[in-house]
């Protein structure tokens, strides 16, 4: 029971970590990011060449280079792509629907060069880059990788909180999400904040690409599509761009799939999932948090 | 009319022409490599292979694999004189993975002469093009494609590949008597048919037929990243043994998973799971683990005609053999089989010469002596391979 | 020097020509309104002034600063504000947190300090509402809001687009009364109206703008006694 409890935390702190990058583009920039489970991919892509090519690098170091690839990945898309369609249509459900699309270009060339570095085979990322531990505390068992991991999207999540409540640039998204022409108006520089934006967002799934590949030992071009339709889930439930909401959200399909997987039918969790975003559609289609910071 | 096209785009037509150089090159270069001057040339008509495999995409390793094997068993056959007398030909084409682009080509195949069709790996691929060949009555041999309803398809269809089924009493046998473990878990994925019936029927029978029980079956969507519930389930009965029916990256993450959990006891799987995981773990985890297959690469093997392609083909490469290999290999052992049991090299001949071949009992080939065949489908027993350091090794005791 | 002095201007969306060889200049401290029909081009020649579209051709220069063409960002970083037609606050955000986006590009805190305490001391009513969502507020109290906002930048020159439009009588005189305020509190501004006699109240000179052209300026006085004007803005037919 504890067992499960620890196991649906440690998940649904990679949930949280992925979920928010998502969350937050999709809410401040009406970016609806499909190739964000692809960075993440990258992210541990990264983590696999790095230990491949440079034996024995340190963890840390890895982690920072990962996080910043996948920060200029999402960068360079909102330069080279979600910018370009903003000047060339004012028209927001042509810009909304062309993004779209534009993302899941992106994703598959993404997934079609990383194939190509691990010959579409699945990948164990070497031991040596953070060496796992497990401890056993009053029968529970618990890896040092699920520690950092719930440490770190807890973190994170506070200060990804604070940042778009308190934070001026996070301030200023969430005046550009409402009105991106009046926030230019009070002297925001979209431009840069969305750019800023798009950085963090693909910064945080990187993070969590290297966390999730240490913890499962593999990396695979394909890795980050199951985890987009979770993070679907996670933001219908929680309603688009709210943080705290998103974080509860995570953690609590994260203890439903560990539950039903525990306890029931264990492939049943991704039925589970599904009915529970129609349940919500239906029922709750603006999720939990009604106080969700952009369209009022 | 003509004067005016002919006026009207000379870069364009400068490019088509460079275009059609290249094509042209690459047709003279593939048909060099493809049709090597074989020394004393005998009196046969000669008899045209097409090998449709997949090269690139997702189960390019497989096609990489069967494309190797036949390059190597087609310069043996023909350094030999050929089947019958006749030089083999062989075409390889990259079905990409695609059911389309298989379909295509199988098309193509059919239209140029082809004698006989090898193809691997992908079921969904042989799903599609089973009918076109059966149609035009062209012999097709399958590697892998494990679903079911293929060979059914007709008499010009067949599988080198014997069903998973058919390795279990073998991998039951050696957990007992050599692991000596009592109970056992299972874990598989759902979406995959064939790894559902391994993990629900094939393999509580085989290993309750030896005495061990099924402690937990515990299953998952192929897609899952998370895999620590089902390593707690997979636990919790405290199992000698944990068997993983599931695909490439959940192999990987479930064994490293288990053993970072403290679990000490055997590890098995499927076929792929050497090629597919167990390469990519580090060799403290993957030593030992066992998995079950038609064929291993070894010199130990308790027949001379596996034994003698292991050796001839590490001698020939330089590498050790793999199940791909040996099934590839013996796709075109059961053709000329057929050529020798029919005396002739048409379609509609090679179609019946593999029906006597396996009314009179097989041949011998990588996979066994003989390869028998039920319902066109190989049938033999298979091996037990343990992973040491990197390699294949035949598991003792067999 | 002028507060704002514009020559030639020119602008097109697409093949339409909202705004054509516009000339205009407002004076520091004084109110200038322009005063035209839906649809004659008003909120176009704002958005130019702001930076919002680029204008096709002309020179905008703004306390001798030539800002022609400058991003919007950038031009509200130079004390120009402008408080768009249908108020455009941030209605999920708290009037508090509207306010200080008002001041996002004043990175002196106490001058922050400072300007929020003169806006709160003008529009009583945010001080009361400070912490909910500014889009609870009525059209009125949204207005007061835009104005606040807008002060918060610590502007010298306010450009204001319809500040009357879908207020009742009593609250437009409340909105007018505002302008005089701030007008008096030193700032340039250039409002755009269709409620001419409003505007006329508190402006000193009057442009009128028609189809994207300006066929009439000068002391209000002047423009508002011109009989085309008293025909079309004011109701006043010459027999009356
Ligand atoms: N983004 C745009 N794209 C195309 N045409 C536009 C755009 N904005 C305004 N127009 C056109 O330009 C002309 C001037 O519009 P503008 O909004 O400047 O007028 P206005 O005087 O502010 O009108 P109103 O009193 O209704 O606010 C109109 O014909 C309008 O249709
Ligand atoms: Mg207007």
């Amino acid at each position: 029971m504890l067992q499960y409890l620890v196991n649906g935390l440690s998940l649904g702190a990679i949930y949280a970590l992925f979920s928010l990058g998502l969350s937050i583009s999709w809410a401040g920039l009406n970016i609806l990011n499909l190739a964000h489970g692809t960075v993440f991919m990258v992210g541990a892509l990264t983590a696999w060449l790095l230990s491949e090519q440079l034996p024995g690098v340190p963890f840390l170091l890895v982690l920072v280079i990962a996080m910043v690839i996948c920060g200029l990945i999402g960068l360079a898309m909102e330069l080279v792509v979600f910018r370009q369609i903003r000047r060339r249509t004012s028209d927001g459900n042509q810009q909304t629907l062309t993004t779209v699309i534009a993302t899941v270009a992106t994703s598959s060339l993404l997934i079609a060069i990383a194939e190509q570095f691990t010959g579409g085979q699945p990948q164990g990322l070497s031991q040596d880059l953070f060496v796992v531990s497990g401890y056993t505390v009053f029968g529970i068992r618990i890896t040092n990788i699920q520690i950092a991991i719930i440490v770190i999207a807890a973190v994170l999540s506070f200060a990804v909180a604070w940042f778009i409540k308190r934070g001026r640039q996070g301030q200023a998204l969430r005046a550009l999400s409402v009105d991106r022409d009046m926030a230019k108006l009070v002297g925001v520089s979209a431009d840069r904040l969305s750019a800023l934006t798009m950085f963090g967002a693909g910064a945080m799934a990187g993070l969590a690409g290297v966390l999730l590949a240490v913890q499962i030992n593999a990396v695979e071009a394909h890795m980050g599509e199951a985890l987009l339709f979770k993070a679907f889930a996670i933001i219908i439930i929680a309603g688009v761009g709210s943080i705290g909401a998103t974080v509860a959200a995570a953690v609590a399909l994260a203890l439903v799939e560990t539950f039903v997987a525990a306890y029931w039918v264990s492939d049943l969790r991704d039925v589970v999932v599904f009915a529970l975003i129609i349940l919500f559609l239906l029922v709750r289609p603006q999720g939990i948090s009604s106080k969700g910071w952009q369209r009022a | 009319m003509k004067q005016r096209s002919s006026t009207k785009a000379p870069a364009r037509r400068r490019a088509l022409g460079i275009l059609g150089l290249g094509v042209a090159t690459a047709l003279i270069v593939s048909g060099c490599s493809a049709d090597p001057a074989a020394p004393g040339s005998s009196a046969g008509a000669g008899i045209k292979i097409t090998v449709l495999a997949d090269i690139t995409g997702k189960a390019a390793f497989f096609g990489t694999a069967i494309e190797e094997a036949s390059k190597y068993t087609v310069d043996e056959l023909n350094a030999k004189g050929g089947i019958n007398g006749n030089q083999i030909t062989l075409t390889v084409k990259d079905t990409a993975s695609s059911a389309a682009t298989a379909s295509s080509l199988m098309n193509d195949a059919i239209l140029d002469n082809t004698d006989a069709v090898i193809f691997g790996v992908l079921s969904e691929e042989a799903l599609a093009i089973a009918p076109l060949a059966q149609d035009a009555g062209i012999p097709m041999i399958n590697v892998q494609a494990a679903a079911d309803g293929i060979t059914e398809t007709g008499d010009a269809i067949w599988r080198i590949t014997p069903p998973q089924g058919n390795f279990y009493p073998k991998l039951a046998e050696y957990v007992s008597k050599q692991l000596k473990a009592k109970t056992a878990a299972v874990f598989y994925v759902t979406d995959n048919a064939p790894s559902v019936t391994l993990a629900t029927e094939v393999m509580p029978k085989a290993f309750g037929d030896v005495g061990i029980s099924i402690t937990d079956s515990v299953s998952s969507s192929s897609t899952e990243t998370d895999l620590t519930t089902a390593v707690s389930r997979l636990l919790a009965g405290h199992p000698d043994y944990i068997q993983t029916q599931a695909i490439g990256a959940q192999n990987i993450a479930l064994i490293t998973q288990l053993r970072r959990a403290g679990f000490t006891g055997g590890i098995g799987g499927g076929t792929s799971l050497g090629a597919n995981a167990l390469a990519a773990l580090s060799p403290d985890q993957s030593n030992g683990i066992v998995y079950y297959s038609s064929f291993v690469g070894s010199d130990q093997l308790p027949y001379a005609s596996g034994n003698d392609f292991t050796k001839a083909y590490e001698a020939a490469t330089g590498k050790q053999p793999t199940t791909f290999n040996a099934e590839t290999y013996d796709a075109f052992g059961l053709i000329r089989a057929a050529v020798i049991a029919s005396g002739k090299v048409s379609r509609a001949d090679i179609v019946s010469g593999m029906a006597q071949v396996a009314s009179k009992g097989g041949f011998a080939g990588a996979q066994g002596d003989p390869i028998t065949f039920k319902d066109r489908s190989a049938d033999t027993p298979g091996v037990v391979i343990q992973w040491e350091d990197g390699k294949e090794t035949l598991a003792p005791g067999q | 020097m002028s507060a704002i002095e514009i020559t030639g201007l020119n602008v097109h969306y697409g093949k339409v020509h909202a705004v054509r060889d516009v000339d205009l200049y407002v004076d520091q401290g004084e109110v200038v309104v322009v005063v035209g029909p839906n649809g004659a081009g008003k909120s176009s020649l704002l958005a130019a002034l702001s930076g919002l579209v680029p204008p096709s051709s002309g020179r905008v220069v703004m306390s001798g600063t030539d800002i022609t063409g400058r991003p919007a960002h950038r031009i509200a970083r130079l004390g120009l504000v402008q408080v768009p037609e249908g108020r455009r606050i941030f209605a999920p955000l708290t009037i508090d947190e509207n306010l200080k986006l008002g001041a996002y590009t004043v990175k002196d805190r106490a001058r922050v300090k400072e300007l929020r305490g003169t806006v709160l001391e003008m529009f009583p009513i945010l001080a009361d509402r400070i912490d909910s969502p500014a889009g609870l507020l009525s059209g009125g109290e949204q207005q007061m809001l835009a104005f606040g906002r807008a002060l918060m930048s610590d502007p010298h020159t306010m450009l204001l687009d319809e500040p009357s439009m879908g207020l009742s009588p009593a609250l437009v005189d409340r909105v007018i009364e505002a302008i005089r305020q701030i007008s008096e509190s030193g700032l340039s501004i250039l409002m755009v109206e269709q409620n001419a006699s409003a505007a006329f109240g508190v402006a000193n000179r009057a442009y009128i703008l028609d189809q994207g052209e300006i066929s009439l300026e000068g002391p209000v006085g002047e423009v508002a006694a011109d009989p085309r004007v008293l025909a079309a803005f004011l109701g006043v037919t010459e027999e009356d």
